[in-house]
């Protein structure tokens, strides 16, 4: 078992009223594995998300990633992990905008001390970004930035890929390419994946899917 | 490391633009502090020089109030044993080439840097004709003139200035058998004051230190440089603030991809270090610059008003650049601690959240707010408890910088109160975008308020001390002629002439004397009702020259009553002999010294042996210049004997004016800093609104009608600001004036408005408003539909 959940509570404080999103979570994630996490909007999809990529921590409750306690550590211990362990994606990209595509792409690896430049090639090849190295994200269209987000996550080789809507801003053809293009260098990489998603049908394509209800893995 | 640092470096390699600014800004500010210190010090290591050598090592003086003493004063001193070196001093040449002449015996104490074997025997020294000692400079105008056999050239003597054995100084300066001065070891005072009797003996404590003079002319210069320096950090501030800004995303996405927050921060202090030294040593260069240009103004000043010799080049020091450096560094990091906190506490998904930095801005708000309190209450503190200069000082910065800080909370205020008025959906969504922006452009309008009311508070100061000044030269040089004979047997001839002519002669005659330490020119004048009519009385005893010719009591000068502390009615020793009270006090501007007017007969009881050479002749102006060619044929006279009222007034004005120039040049340059503080920010802002402006663009305004708002939003700030600015400089004046002033020199002054004035100022400030939004507004017009329209595509 790579990732496990145990019991993770969150709540957040409005001006009026407490809105308790994670009400006892409890999951686990193979080596490997591809899981989908659905759920409606304002479910706490995305904060679950956050919580097992180390971005966040839980009001109590516990998660384990490769052995390691995610919720115990320190700032410097959780940003560790998100730096050797996890890679992740988001709906927006976060792409560095004074970085070109390449160094964007070697960002995560150079800083988790990876850095391969035979695989950031292949990661540029396979992720048809060839020739647009030197270019600015300004300049790509918004499905070429998502690839070279996935390149960037997938470039320090994590045992954990986590994803947020990654397909969320791309149409429907541009998604399946990109989402068929993930899950290959997944399995390439042999890296989890997780992923959070409103489609049914991008659900489908990974192993398992989890749905998110009322604070709880349904 | 070094990954997050190339990251980090990214950014500026993207925005030129930005980091121009942030590094113009911060070397500007840094230039300015370095170039106000480098002329304070230029200024003290000529003061030191010249106390090194005109005093020598703590030695004490005989002075004579008639200005100079006879030779057998020194022989019977010699005779007594006392190790007496005598001195004199004087002027050659005329105008702005006087050489000052220093001259003293050799023998008795050996000249600065003279040749090694003089120690052995200083009789080797006149082996080879006469030598004197000079500044390299001076040296070779000496060698041009070729009025002396040997020059040594020494660097320790300033400009202008020129040592020699006492027995060439009494021929170049026509000074046979008398001396200016008498030094002698401080040991030997009791003996040197009972052989003496007629001299004043000044020890060395009491001697009036010019550095001492000059420290409040000096710190008047530094807390400029200061606030020069505190209105470029806003502008520091502003820039790296809003950096930081522009990189949340950044921030936020190293830190999704593994750097912790310590590490990010660590990394953000190294490039704010190396930006801070880079701009430091720009700002350095730029400060030696501007102290290079600004030097000769404030050398003629320093010797306009306090007689203190400062040479006019400078010289490169490390103690200033290291200051400069210093404080660009200490400022660099002052102005973004705040923006640094926010990285280390921001969980990294809040980083990049718009709402989560704005709820920091608003409490930097509120924190600002609770600093302006704190300020109030020591700017209140100081008034009442504090006494001395810097705690004029103090007052004056926590009234300026209180007032800074809750210029952001009045203006949101103002900005509120517009939205509410009802306009028009346009004008609704005008306020409500002003206030948005307010966050980013409150510094700017901070650093412009500071800039404002310096400019308002210096300018109502120099201004009412300029009206005060010359209604005050019109009271105290009432005489149209002043005749000064330099001869004294020749001032009784030249006095019955002029009265044979039926004018009315009034003699000045003056000595010196020491009054509770204070170095004090006692004058004694005539009783006519030229001075009763116009003398400048500040405030007196009822008839108080009645008082002063019955020889009951003496008027004196508001610095004098300031530093002894006298009021009218006070006793007061004035020499030896002499008792009485203080019949009034009277200002005396641009006089350091203390200065004190007896009765004539009185004076002439106390001081027998001062000449009569100088007399005020009051005559119609129209006939002053046939006078004057009357007593030039009649007692051969020159023009050097006479001076015209009119010239002395153009004189005076001339040496106010110039005193102030380096004040004035101080003041552009801190409203020009403020204008470029404005710039930077609307220049930085510029490049997030388009978020803001394109939702309005798509509901039908029109690029040109958003550019003219972005102008008219300028400009409202703008007055805004100078609308806040008036009372704090205002304040700022009546605090120059009341308290630093009095301190500072000793004179209190009347405070007078001037509305041209402000009105000069807020057309300027506008002009800088117009000049810092017209190239984000051209950016603005300039903007392709196509730049909206992705605003919406990537759905930011």
């Amino acid at each position: 078992m790579l990732l496990r959940a145990i019991d993770l509570h969150k709540s957040y404080r409005t001006d009026d009223a407490v809105l308790n999103v994670l009400q006892g979570v409890d999951l686990t994630v193979d080596a490997g594995e591809t899981v989908a996490l659905t759920g409606e909007s304002g479910s706490g999809k995305s904060t679950l998300l956050h919580i097992l990529g180390a971005l966040d921590t839980p009001d109590s409750g516990a998660v384990t990633l490769d052995g390691l306690d995610v919720t115990g550590t320190n700032d410097r211990g959780r940003a560790d992990i998100r730096c050797r362990l996890t890679g992740m994606v988001f709906q927006q990209y976060n792409l560095v905008p004074s970085l070109n595509v390449m160094d964007n792409l070697r960002l995560q690896a150079r800083l988790a001390g990876r850095d391969d430049p035979g695989w950031n090639n292949a990661l540029i090849a396979r992720l048809g970004l060839t020739g647009q190295e030197r270019k600015y994200p300004e300049q790509l269209s918004g499905g070429q930035q998502q690839r070279v987000a996935i390149g960037r996550a997938l470039a320090p080789r994590p045992r954990l890929l986590l994803a947020d809507e990654p397909t969320g801003n791309l149409d429907a053809e541009t998604s399946d390419a990109v989402m068929s293009l993930m899950l290959a260098l997944v399995d390439e990489v042999g890296a989890a994946f997780l992923m959070v998603t409103h489609s049914s049908r991008m659900a489908a394509m990974l192993g398992r899917r989890l749905q998110l209800s009322a604070g709880r893995i349904a | 490391m070094g990954v997050i640092l190339g990251v980090l470096a990214s950014h500026w390699w993207r925005q030129p633009a930005q980091f121009i600014t942030l590094i113009s800004g911060l070397a500007v500010a840094t230039a300015l502090w370095t170039g106000v210190q480098a002329i304070n010090q230029e200024a003290r290591t000529s003061y030191d020089q010249a106390a090194r050598i005109l005093s020598g090592p703590a030695m004490a003086n005989l002075t004579s109030p008639a200005g100079t003493m006879p030779l057998s004063v020194y022989a019977r001193l010699r005779r007594a044993g006392v190790a007496a070196i005598p001195v004199i001093e004087g002027r050659l040449g005329s105008g702005q080439h006087d050489i000052r002449i220093l001259a003293y015996d050799f023998l008795s104490l050996p000249p600065p840097d003279a040749p090694g074997q003089v120690d052995d025997d200083p009789a080797t020294l006149f082996r080879d004709g006469d030598i004197v000692f000079a500044s390299p400079e001076t040296a070779r105008k000496i060698r041009a003139e070729g009025w002396v056999a040997r020059v040594i050239e020494t660097p320790r003597l300033l400009q202008d200035q020129v040592v020699m054995d006492i027995a060439l100084g009494e021929e170049m300066l026509d000074m046979y058998g008398r001396l200016s001065r008498i030094m002698i070891p401080p040991d030997a005072a009791d003996q040197a004051r009972r052989i003496a009797t007629q001299l004043t003996l000044v020890m060395p404590e009491q001697a009036t230190d010019i550095a001492a003079l000059t420290r409040s002319f000096h710190l008047n210069l530094t807390a400029f440089g200061f606030l020069a320096f505190a209105v470029g950090l806003f502008i520091v501030h502003g820039t790296i603030g809003l950096a930081f800004e522009q990189r949340r995303g950044v921030f936020r996405t190293l830190r999704a991809l593994g750097t912790s927050s310590r590490r990010l921060a660590v990394c953000l202090t190294a490039e704010l270090l190396t930006l801070a030294l880079g701009a430091g040593i720009i700002g350095i260069l730029l400060g030696y610059l501007i102290a290079a240009a600004l030097l000769p103004g404030v050398a003629a000043t320093l010797g306009n008003l306090y007689g203190a010799s400062v040479g006019d080049t400078l010289e490169f020091r490390w103690q200033w650049a290291a200051s400069g450096l210093g404080i660009a560094v200490a400022g660099t990091l002052a102005a973004s601690a705040g923006a640094l906190r926010r990285v280390s506490t921001l969980p990294p998904l809040r980083l990049h959240n718009p709402q989560a930095w704005m709820a920091r801005a608003r409490a930097d708000f509120r924190f600002q707010s609770v600093g302006a309190l704190l300020l109030g209450g020591v700017a209140i503190l100081s008034y009442f408890f504090g006494s001395g200069l810097i705690w004029g000082f103090v007052l004056l910065a926590a009234v300026l910088l209180a007032a800074a800080l809750v210029l952001p909370r009045l203006l949101l205020l103002l900005v509120d109160a517009m939205g509410r008025t009802d306009r028009g959906p346009v004008w609704g969504w005008f306020w409500a975008d002003t206030r948005q922006q307010m966050s980013g452009l409150s510094l700017a309008l901070m650093a412009l308020l500071l800039a404002l009311a310096a400019n308002l508070g210096v300018g109502t100061m120099v201004s009412s001390f300029r009206a005060t000044f010359i209604g005050w030269l019109d009271q105290r040089l009432a005489s149209e002629l002043y005749v000064d004979t330099h001869v004294p047997g020749q001032g009784a001839e030249v006095r019955a002439f002029i009265e044979a002519e039926g004018l009315t002669v009034l003699p000045i005659i003056d000595a010196m004397s020491t009054v509770n330490t204070v170095p004090t020119q006692i004058y004694g004048v005539a009783d006519h009702a030229t001075y009763r009519d116009n003398w400048p009385i500040l405030s007196a005893l009822p008839r108080p020259w009645d008082v002063v010719h019955s020889g009951q009591g003496a008027l004196i000068n508001e610095q004098m009553a300031n530093r002894i502390g006298l009021a009218p009615g006070d006793r007061l020793d004035i020499a030896p002999g002499w008792q009485g009270v203080v019949a009034g006090v009277y200002s005396d501007y641009g006089n350091p010294a203390g200065q004190a007017i007896l009765g004539i007969a009185a004076h002439k009881v106390l001081f027998p042996d001062v000449p009569e050479t100088r007399f005020g002749v009051r005559i119609p102006p129209d006939q002053v210049d046939g006078l004057r060619d009357r007593l030039m044929i009649a007692f051969d006279l020159d023009a050097d004997n006479f001076t015209n009222q009119a010239e002395i007034k153009a004189f005076s004005i001339g040496v106010f004016d110039r005193t102030f120039a380096v004040s004035a040049a101080l003041n552009v340059l801190t409203l020009g800093i403020a204008a470029l503080a404005i710039l930077t920010s609307l220049l930085t802002l510029a490049t997030f609104r388009l978020p803001q402006i394109a939702p309005v663009w798509a509901l039908g305004l029109t690029r040109r009608e958003l550019a003219r708002f972005e102008i008219l939003r300028s400009l409202i700030l703008t007055v805004f600001t100078f609308v806040a600015a008036v009372p704090v400089g205002l304040g700022m004046a009546w605090i120059l004036l009341n308290v630093v002033n009095v301190q500072a020199f000793g004179w209190r002054l009347p405070m007078q408005l001037f509305p041209m004035d402000w009105l000069r100022l807020l057309l300027f400030a506008m002009v800088a408003a117009i000049a810092a939004a017209i190239l984000p507004m051209r950016r603005l017009r300039r903007t392709a539909p196509a730049d909206f329209l992705k605003v919406f595509a990537n759905d930011r």
